[in-house]
């Protein structure tokens, strides 16, 4: 059984995050701007997550950021980078394709959107093969969960759980939508890495 | 008496409550637009009226579709004429020709009508009478708010179909907006569609909608759909196509507005343009005390006559003076053509004098023209000069000085210490002189629909006026940036509960701070709006002809003060020619086809700029967007508020909550199995 660890991958994340908030200025230049992306500047499909549009918004991030990382981080382990950069395109891509009039875009949550659902079903199913199913169970209900928020959001078109008053922008149901397809995929190509290193077998675990 | 159309969500509180039925449920005759022909005659008949409101984040763009018959056996030209409410901006006419829509372009006033005659002419069609018409039609101000549309030829038992599209901001007043759809004039017969006649509104708001009313139209004529807090809509359907009223509606926002709201406009490598909308809650301001003398203006002209408007009018001032305190002091001067006073002196504010007041205003029927002049030097000349004076007009005419010079009015009103308030009841009042006074003494005008409820309008004005407002208003640019342009040039008070709107122009690019600052009690107060300036913001490109309409709209106010001189027309018709807007000096010719403009030498430049508003339209709806900054009023502005059209997904603290729980339940789960 994975044991409940210090998410310092998180912690990483959240350090870049706030450390771009400390230099306003930088907002201009790492946002998603779809015309800017359109005009070469491809950056912006990674860095517009690290950027936040008001200090509640990034102050709600990087908290979940942590908390999910306290969930999940340990399950995620070395595909922690990989599912974070993977998630940060797919939500781009994601936006560029499904909703072209969305100017500009920013935050986290998308990403903690990818890492909650691929995170979730990592540890499904490692505590599933590790014989654990209570806790196997458990993590399929954050997953259900996390499934419930995101058709509510779909459905009417804004976020749960979000005060828009302090969030300074407006929000876009569609990045959790894809953050959730990149978590899926991630997970799909982290359990087949992991079949293919026969990592995904039954272990003995002490008692 | 008729009752109101509501819809409710939760919060409506004692806004819906203090909405009384209608007061005013006249029948007068339509001015959404009429046909008429030139050669004189009867309108010709509406057969299709269909209107579109599109209201995001409180800026209102209004798109009339109208279909015309001409039942006569010859073909004629005709005049159309339609008026807008104040504050908006006629931002496109088109019409069909030949099955297709043809949007025109602005010139000259001269040369368009040159052109116009020079197609119409008998002997230019003469010289090729196989030829088949062309059908040329010209846009004109005839006042500030009145537009005339000359259209050639309207073929018999024909039909000829209108596009007319405006742009107006919504001003919000502590927590409503009020949207009015002018249909009401008197002086026409015919005013029902014989077609189609509907009326749609798409409303939008960042900031929740907590409730809307609609006080001229009934339960049953008004189909509300509430899709969440941010979205709503509204369907007006009339079977028989009556358009003698106007269309009211009213929605109450979540919070009051409060602080800087801004809003951008910018093309790349161009100067921008910006909406900066400055309001003071109503509970924040320190009341003035009593010792007010009030002197009430009323217009007993013939117009007042109708659907009890004079009654209504005693009663407002009763109940205006009711919620004042014994020390302050009254009078009231009726006028028409001569104005008449209650009293040599200010009364004082007792029971017997308000039966005097009722018993007064009683006497008169209603009748003759309006001479707002005579009125307003009596109420000077009685001033006690050693007490507080507050003017409060109350018209429904256009008054004399339609479009004449208002020099003579200002010195009047800048040669005595009084401040002047206007109410302006329904869509023929005078609201720019009334305007005009009020801001050189420091007031403010309420502009209301006659199916508004003015008694409730007065005793909001009354709210409004006893509050300390915000004098001698500047607005600067910090670093990053500077402004142009800003309209309008003298900002006027701003009094708790209400809103001023500047326009302008601004450069630089980066981080930018707006700052409004002021007095208020002679003590200095300052609003700061801090923002990210974009070097391309495409959001909101109506504010660009919102701006260069009021910039217009300053200038012919300077010119009618005498200000600035009659012959200086050279930056109207650079305004007008530049951003497509009619002014007296420019007007809108239409054209049968492309070629025709390029015969005639005329550049193309109202296409283009309607397509990028529809863009900008299109985007906009796509989103209730939040990206207004408000900051209340003492309150520090946030280190960074975002100008640009942002969105962002989030978290919050139910969601911690949630992860939390989450957390904990799995700790209880690991304990469990060991």
């Amino acid at each position: 059984m994975s044991r409940l660890t210090f998410p310092h991958r998180s912690l990483i994340l959240a350090a870049a995050a706030l450390a771009v908030a400390a230099r306003p200025t930088w907002f201009d230049w790492m946002c998603y701007r779809k015309s800017a992306i359109q005009a070469g500047q491809v950056w912006r499909i990674l860095t517009g997550h690290l950027v936040h549009a008001s200090r509640d918004h990034l102050l709600w991030d990087v908290l979940a950021l942590f908390l999910i990382g306290f969930l999940f981080e340990n399950h995620l382990g070395r595909h922690f980078a990989w599912v974070t950069g993977f998630s940060m395109l797919v939500v781009s891509g994601g936006l560029l394709a499904l909703q072209p009039s969305l100017e500009a875009y920013c935050g986290l949550s998308g990403v903690l959107t990818a890492q909650w659902v691929c995170g979730a079903m990592l540890a499904a199913h490692e505590e599933r093969v590790s014989g654990r199913v209570v806790l196997s169970r458990f993590y399929w209900a954050c997953l259900i969960l996390d499934g419930a928020k995101l058709c509510y959001e779909a459905f009417l078109g804004y976020p749960l759980f979000v005060d828009i008053h302090r969030l300074n922008g407006h929000p876009v149901p569609i990045a959790h939508l894809c953050g959730a397809l990149a978590g899926l995929v991630a997970c799909m190509v982290a359990l087949s890495r992991k079949s293919s290193h026969g990592l995904g077998h039954p272990r003995l675990l002490p008692r | 008496m008729r009752g109101n159309s509501s819809t409710s969500w939760p919060r409506t509180g004692s806004f819906l409550s203090t909405l009384t039925p209608l007061l005013f449920s006249v029948s007068l005759s339509q001015a959404a637009g009429l046909l008429v022909p030139s050669a004189g005659g009867a309108p010709l008949a509406i057969q299709d009226h269909l209107v579109r409101v599109d209201i995001n984040n409180n800026i209102a763009v209004t798109e009339v579709v109208q279909v015309f018959r001409n039942d006569s056996v010859r073909p004629l030209e005709a005049v159309y004429s339609f008026p807008l409410p104040p504050s908006a901006s006629l931002a496109g006419f088109s019409m069909w020709i030949n099955g297709e829509e043809v949007t025109g372009e602005v010139l000259e006033r001269d040369r368009a009508r040159e052109i116009y005659q020079e197609i119409v002419h008998p002997a230019v069609r003469a010289q090729d009478p196989v030829a088949p018409p062309r059908d040329p039609g010209l846009v004109e101000a005839i006042s500030s708010r009145e537009y005339q549309v000359t259209i050639f030829p309207v073929p018999a038992h024909g039909t000829q179909k209108v596009r007319v599209l405006y742009y107006q901001y919504l001003s919000v007043d502590a927590d409503r907006v009020t949207y009015v759809y002018p249909m009401e004039t008197r002086g026409m017969e015919d005013s029902r569609a014989r077609g189609r006649f509907s009326l749609d509104v798409e409303l939008r708001s960042a900031v929740p909608l907590t409730g809307c009313v609609f006080p001229s139209h009934s339960e049953q004529q008004v189909v509300t759909e509430v899709f969440n807090p941010h979205r709503a809509s509204a369907h007006l359907a009339r079977p028989d196509g009556d358009l003698d009223q106007d269309f009211v509606m009213v929605y109450s926002l979540g919070k009051p507005a409060a602080g800087l709201d801004l809003i951008t406009f910018r093309k790349e490598r161009e100067d921008g343009y910006f909406l900066l909308l400055a309001s003071a809650p109503l509970a924040e301001m320190p009341v003035e005390e009593g010792g007010v003398d009030y002197t009430f203006i009323v217009d007993v002209s013939g117009s007042m006559r109708r659907a009890r408007k004079l009654e209504v009018a005693g009663e407002a001032i009763v109940r205006f003076l009711s919620s004042c305190g014994s020390d302050d002091h009254f009078n009231v001067i009726a006028f028409n053509l001569q104005p008449s006073a209650l009293s040599p002196t200010a009364l004082p504010n007792d029971s017997q004098s308000l039966q005097q007041l009722t018993d007064f205003l009683r006497e008169f029927r209603g009748v003759g023209g309006t001479d707002l002049y005579p009125a307003l030097q009596l109420a000077h000349q009685q001033a006690d000069t050693r007490r507080k004076q507050a003017i409060i007009v109350i018209t429904d005419g256009g008054l004399n000085d339609r479009d004449e010079g208002q020099a003579r009015f200002l010195d009047l009103v800048n040669l005595h210490d009084a401040t002047l308030f206007g109410l302006a009841v329904g869509n023929e009042a005078n609201v720019p002189l009334l305007d005009s006074l009020a801001r050189a003494s420091g007031g403010f005008v309420a502009a209301i629909s006659t199916q508004e409820n003015l008694l409730d309008k007065g005793k909001q004005l009354r709210d409004r006026m006893r509050q300390e407002p915000l004098r001698n208003l500047r607005l600067e640019m910090g670093e990053g940036g500077t402004l142009s342009d800003v309209t309008p040039g003298v900002l006027p008070a701003l009094y708790p509960g209400g809103q001023i709107a500047i326009l302008g122009r601004y450069r630089g690019k980066g981080f930018g701070s707006f700052h409004l600052r002021g007095t208020r009690a002679g003590q200095s107060v300052e609003f700061n709006s801090q923002v990210a300036v974009s070097a391309v913001e495409t959001l909101n490109p109506e504010i660009r002809r919102m701006w260069a309409e009021r910039r217009v709209q300053d200038i012919l106010q300077e010119m009618r003060a005498a200000a600035r001189p009659e012959t200086d027309r050279s930056e109207i018709i650079r305004l007008g020619t530049e951003y497509s807007i009619v002014t007296p000096y420019t007007s809108f010719l239409v054209l049968e086809s492309d070629k025709m403009f390029r015969d005639y030498g005329i550049e193309r430049r109202t296409a283009s700029l309607l397509n990028e508003e529809t863009s900008g339209r299109a985007e906009r709806s796509q989103r209730a967007d939040d990206k207004y900054s408000a900051i209340p009023v003492g309150e520090k502005p946030k280190p960074v508020e975002w100008n640009l059209d942002l969105g962002a997904g989030a978290s919050g603290p139910e969601f911690l909550g949630l992860l939390t729980a989450l957390l904990a339940g799995r700790a209880m789960l690991r304990r469990r199995v060991g």
